[in-house]
């Protein structure tokens, strides 16, 4: 395949570009540098300044987060005397309901399953390379994690409540739960721990 | 990561980067060679994509079909005081417009009809270009490719809308929102245009230049 002629050095790591197939040395990088594909750009290597301990500490946070998410009022709409209070599991319940289960399981995997899948999967990983002894099968798990990241939607569902939201208060008064703030914070800190722990 | 967990030796590292033959991982990166599952993830090593081309052809037909009655029919039936009112993914860019709201118009615009837009048209000039064993703009074919797959998961902002209303809006003839057939068709493009995405190599486009002929 291919006819670099490549010396390496210890520190040296050979790469085949993701995107375009090109293999060549990344030379070892000091903290917080990228390395970039000279034929087509693509990021091959990125460190981190702290791999461990920070996103360690923002998937924990993500949890408790989720957890808040799950358990509180996500909307509450009230018209005319008639009021309806909905949680996060609502939608794709309704869904369900509705006999459009296709579509539920959709929405409840990429807004509920898949999310949760991934941050527990992140602390487990993390978590367990700090112990003495680290339980096996870790890498297996983190492939799990990167493998879940585009079916994990949090941040898309957010503008959806938003657009929701904007055609609701037409309609009639809305309040907005907890569950909903949770889900915002949730948000901005599964992406600060998936920039703070890239492969 | 891959090299945090390689480090405290919860992981195997490289047997040795000899050159021929040499495989990258496609899941970590660890490029080895002689070996069928990468010695450090565990994952199955492939040259390439397995079957790319053919695959992306499928899903994207699959997906150009479903494109139609995604569009034509209604996501979802809103009743206000009786009277019914079918929205389709259109109409409901229309009502964020009338309504004033035109930034959010835009952005739901973009993400439900520019977006699946962009990935069926782009795969298949990327596909064909693979084909056609083209070298022209190669760098930006692999941009494109780059924008295509992180790009797609925004189109689910529409159906994510019509979960939330279905949930919310159920006060009888009064007001209440129903799902419609559209949202079926609708989410199924985007999680096919998705796995075309996943599933097509662009590596395969370099391959396809250097050799001048189909892969
Ligand atoms: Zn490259
Ligand atoms: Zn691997």
């Amino acid at each position: 395949m291919s006819r670099l002629p490549l010396t390496l050095t210890a520190s040296d790591i050979l790469r085949e570009c993701p995107d375009c197939g090109l293999f060549q040395a990344v030379p070892a990088l000091r903290p917080a540098a990228v390395a970039r594909c000279p034929r087509c750009s693509a990021t091959l290597r990125r460190t981190r300044r702290n791999p461990v301990a920070a996103p360690l500490a923002l998937a924990t946070t993500a949890l408790v987060l989720f957890a808040i998410a799950t358990s509180m009022p996500f909307l509450d709409l009230s018209l005319r005397g008639y009021g309806r209070e909905t949680m996060l599991a609502s939608g794709p319940l309704a869904l369900g309901g509705e006999g459009m289960w296709e579509v539920g399981v959709v929405v409840l995997g990429t807004t509920m399953l898949a999310p949760v899948a991934r941050i527990f999967g992140m602390v487990w990983v993390l978590a367990g390379m700090r112990m003495r002894r680290p339980p096996r099968g870790l890498h297996v798990v983190f492939r799990w994690v990167e493998l879940l990241r585009p079916w994990s939607m949090v941040e898309v569902f957010l503008l959806g409540v938003f657009v929701a939201y904007t055609r609701l208060v037409a309609l009639a008064t809305v309040h907005v739960g907890g569950a909903l703030y949770a889900l915002a914070g949730l948000m901005l800190v599964m992406v600060a721990a998936d920039a703070a722990m890239d492969p | 990561m891959w090299e945090e967990l390689e480090q405290r030796g919860l992981t195997a590292g490289p047997n040795r980067a000899g050159v021929p033959h040499a495989i990258g991982c496609d899941s970590c990166g660890l490029v080895s060679h002689g070996s069928r599952t990468c010695p450090r993830c565990g994952y199955t090593l492939r040259q390439r994509k397995t079957n790319s081309l053919n695959r992306t052809w499928a899903l994207l037909l699959a997906a150009a079909l479903l494109y139609i009655p995604a569009n034509i029919l209604p996501v979802m039936t809103v009743i206000s005081l009786g009277r019914g009112q079918p929205d389709t993914i259109l109409t409901g860019v229309e009502q964020l417009v009338r309504s004033g709201l035109w930034p959010l118009a835009l952005l739901v615009f973009f993400a439900s009809i520019t977006v699946p837009v962009l990935k069926l048209v782009g795969l298949v000039t990327m596909l064909i270009a693979t084909h056609r064993g083209s070298a022209a703009r190669l760098r930006e074919r692999t941009l494109l490719y780059r924008i295509v797959d992180s790009v797609g998961r925004w189109s689910m902002i529409d159906v994510f809308m019509v979960s939330i209303l279905t949930a919310i809006v159920r006060m009888g003839l009064i007001a209440s929102i129903y799902p419609g057939p559209g949202v079926i068709a609708f989410s199924g493009v985007v999680i096919l245009t998705m796995l075309a995405a996943m599933s097509f190599d662009p590596r395969l486009m370099w391959d396809a230049a250097r050799t001048g002929k189909k892969p």
